[in-house]
């Protein structure tokens, strides 16, 4: 089968890397680092392993709600640095947060960015990295995935212009786009997409609304419960959009703090329920004014519990995975949402590849009736 | 902000007189905003930023402020405000924040 034409608009520009990096940037259609120049060559190899055409509609981003094409996600993805065996993450990245149910807010002064967490296959079959750095620097895939997927939020659905339409307040690194993948093997549990209701065997993203990231340090702890004082103490920060909004918030483990929980038999319901029993806030503590926003404004159903405000309405709407290498680390990710939403969880479809039927919706993890 | 503009685009292209509401920190973002949902002439007045932690009576002054513009909005000729709106100049958010723009309330 012939490649099919494509229709966005053709530019012409000088015959030069850093020529065409500045030009761009006039334009308002970079993040402020280079970027691969979308050659009709590129942009046409980088569809080669979906299966979707060029055309195909995969979400309307906000605030615009203008179509993000198979097509321009290739676009985005080729300026991006992503390679062709990437676009199908960056497709289902750009389809999970596009869901009315995730709150996607590409304006605004908050950093929140989505962040791609990858499960299944996908992880090798990308090159991935769900050890060492799996959220830092030096993997391709990991960095040019995420920030491919908010290459496509701002270009479509801003329209360019990021310097006139994102007044991030302060800003953060997480801006440039985040994309990890869960380190399965070395978990004690299931991975985050089985918990949600997906086949092992199937690759997904699941995304979330993530506005900054917190490391845990803890190589004193010698059992669980000294452990977990830790990590659930470290999600009491005043100032965290969770505690005044339902979302779901994001703890990743790393593999030697989930060892020894794994090892003293704590099931991950348990590790949620010890978690949310320690990220609290009691009422007193907080300012009067942000009192008086929790009781009379927020969307939080369980608020005050015994003079407490936990960081979620009810231990299952934290999310917790495993990830990175060997290291007394662990992290904490807060989330931002005004409305009741939910991580939101799309597969990973390679050419080839039959689509599999996804889970019945969750109730919302952040949210219970 | 960005909702408040989608609203008034929305509205306006309903034919329902509107008015968006912002403050000036964010006025020249919301006018690009509605540019880049294809009306950049949607009526749009601008607060003293902030409007956060205000209480009653200073959210009665700062609509008291406005009540004249709003009123000649919510009245006025539709096409002759679009292109009033269309070519106002908003101070950037650059300016707004080093100009000190913004007022401090106590």
């Amino acid at each position: 089968m012939g490649k099919k034409s494509l229709s966005s608009n053709r530019n012409m520009f000088p015959d030069s890397v850093s020529a065409i990096y500045e030009e761009f940037d006039k334009c308002g259609w970079i993040d402020g680092l280079p970027i691969i120049p979308p050659t009709e060559e590129l942009v046409q190899d980088m569809m080669t392993m979906t299966p979707f055409p060029p055309d195909h509609i995969v979400g309307r981003i906000r605030p615009t709600l203008r179509a993000a094409t198979v097509e321009k996600i290739a676009i985005n993805a080729v300026m991006a640095g992503c390679k062709p065996v990437h676009l199908p993450a960056v497709i289902a990245g750009v389809e999970a947060v596009t869901d009315p149910a995730f709150f996607l807010l590409p304006i605004g002064t908050n950093p929140a960015t989505p962040l791609v967490m990858v499960n299944g296959p996908a992880r090798s079959h990308m090159d991935m990295s769900w050890t060492y750095r799996t959220l830092g620097v030096g993997h391709r895939a990991n960095l040019t995935i995420g920030r491919a997927v908010r290459l496509v939020i701002q270009n479509v659905g801003q329209g360019g212009a990021l310097g006139v339409l994102d007044q991030t307040t302060i800003g953060s690194p997480v801006k440039l786009g985040m994309c990890m993948a869960e380190n399965e093997e070395a978990s004690p549990w299931e991975p985050l997409h089985v918990e949600f209701g997906w086949p092992g065997d199937v690759s997904t993203v699941t995304v979330f609304n993530v506005s900054g990231t917190l490391n845990i340090l803890d190589e004193e702890a010698k059992n669980p419960s000294s452990l977990l004082n830790t990590i659930g103490r470290s999600m009491t920060a005043h100032g965290m959009n969770n505690f005044l909004y339902p979302t779901m918030p994001l703890v990743i483990l790393g593999v030697e703090h989930a060892t020894i929980l794994g090892n003293a038999g704590f099931t991950k319901a348990q590790v949620k329920q010890k978690l949310w029993e320690l990220a609290r806030i009691q009422k007193d503590d907080l300012s009067s004014e942000i009192q008086h926003y929790i009781e009379h404004k927020s969307k939080r159903k369980n608020k005050f519990i015994n003079g407490f405000i936990h960081i979620t309405d009810k231990p299952d709407g934290l999310a917790v995975v495993v990830a990175g290498g060997f290291g007394p680390q662990s992290m904490f990710c807060p989330t931002l949402g005004f409305d009741p939403y939910d991580a939101q969880t799309r597969q990973i479809l390679f050419k080839g590849e039959a689509p599999v039927p996804p889970p019945p919706r969750r109730a919302g993890g952040a949210v219970h009736p | 902000m960005v909702w408040s503009v989608q609203t008034g685009v929305e509205m306006e292209r309903l034919g329902i007189p509107s008015v968006v509401v912002v403050t000036d920190a964010f006025a020249d973002m919301g006018q690009k905003t509605a540019r880049s949902l294809g009306l950049t002439g949607v009526p749009m007045v601008a607060a003293p930023h902030p409007f956060d932690c205000l209480d009653r009576n200073q959210v009665r002054q700062k609509a008291e402020q406005l009540y004249t513009e709003i009123k000649a909005i919510l009245t006025g000729d539709s096409g002759a405000l679009e292109s009033i709106y269309s070519s106002k100049i908003w101070p950037s958010a650059q300016e707004a924040v080093t100009s000190c723009r913004i007022s401090h309330h106590k």
